[in-house]
């Protein structure tokens, strides 16, 4: 059996199993590119995203560009 | 000869800036977008909805268009919203513009001047070009070119309004004090004449969104936003007479074939 506990992903409750990375995360979200990600309410840049681990409670969000004036 | 209008010393031909919100459709935002002849395109940010495909699709046709983007900060309301916005702007579009917009009163979405000059102090100090949406206040003004702006941009009215230059001695005052400054009216504008009458004044440029978008036929305002901006250019350049509060015949009345005594009814 494997171990999961829950996130959210642009405010959506999400189950994951405990040994999924980030980008394995994104994809079953669906995110397409390009995006920007916030962890937790903070800014994480493109280049940490293979490297973070991922915690119970986590909030993640996926920004990227919509119309604007 | 015509000052160059420049964005932090990047030159542009167009002096309309416009906005890609509110269209009827993606494909009219596009056709209007290239209409209006802009270099510039506002855009801003939001979470991604991966079962609604138009995102993705809104950034592709962005990117065909090739244009400068500026991103905003629309409704942020604190110093550490905008903030935050900025710096994921900078790092999704790649550039360092930032339309920065603090709103301080959600009634007429006015700009809150206090928290928009320590936002501007902490974004320029980070290595942001800030354009800041202020009021057109001439102390706030002077704060910001104080702190190092090289665009300031008031506003006309609140935004979507489309009443025009709402103080046009304001505006006015803010060209005079700083001949220097870039200086863009960023919203109010609702007719080509607003726009002909803020450049007559020596404002440098226009932001425009909901005047076009919501326009019955978006692409040929957008032409015609483009002409009325080119036109009091013009005028501005070409020096405007002074007003008068009487009447002076401009055709010549000596020695005219019909004589008849003057009239004072």
């Amino acid at each position: 059996m494997t171990n999961t506990f829950e996130i959210t992903i642009n405010n959506v409750p999400c189950k994951i199993d405990t040994n999924m990375r980030l980008p394995e995360v994104l994809t079953l979200f669906g995110a397409y590119h390009p995006y920007v990600l916030l962890i937790n309410h903070t800014f994480l840049p493109n280049s940490k995203h293979n490297t973070i681990e991922l915690k119970p409670d986590d909030r993640i969000e996926v920004i990227s560009a919509i119309q604007g004036g | 000869m015509d000052k160059k209008f420049t964005i932090y010393g990047t030159e542009l031909r167009s002096r309309l800036m416009i906005g890609s919100a509110l269209y009827p459709s993606p494909d009219c935002m596009l056709k209007a977008i290239q209409a209006s002849g802009a270099q510039i395109v506002t855009l801003s940010l939001s979470r991604q909805n991966p079962q609604a495909k138009g995102g993705q699709d809104f950034w592709n046709m962005i990117k065909t268009l090739g244009l400068h983007l500026l991103p905003n900060t629309a409704g942020c309301h604190s110093v550490d919203e905008a903030v935050n916005m900025a710096k994921i702007s900078r790092e999704l579009f790649q550039t360092d513009w930032i339309k920065l917009e603090l709103v301080g009163d959600d009634y007429n979405l006015q700009p809150d001047p206090i928290e928009l000059i320590k936002a501007t102090e902490i974004l320029l100090n980070d290595g942001f070009k800030v354009l800041p949406y202020c009021t057109d206040d001439l102390v706030i003004a002077r704060h910001l070119v104080e702190l190092g702006c090289k665009v300031i941009m008031p506003w006309g009215s609140p935004i979507g309004t489309g009443k025009g230059i709402m103080n046009p001695y304001a505006i006015q005052a803010i060209r005079d004090r700083f001949p220097d400054v870039t200086l863009i009216i960023d919203s109010g504008i609702g007719k080509p004449s607003h726009a002909t009458q803020a450049m007559e004044m020596g404002v440098d440029g226009i932001l425009l969104n909901t005047a076009i978008a919501q326009a019955h036929h978006p692409i040929t305002m957008a032409q015609a936003f483009s002409q009325a901006i080119d036109a009091g250019r013009l005028g501005y350049l070409s020096g405007l007479i002074n007003e008068r509060s009487t009447a002076s015949p401009s055709t010549p009345t000596l020695d005219q074939p019909i004589w008849h005594q003057p009239h004072y009814g």
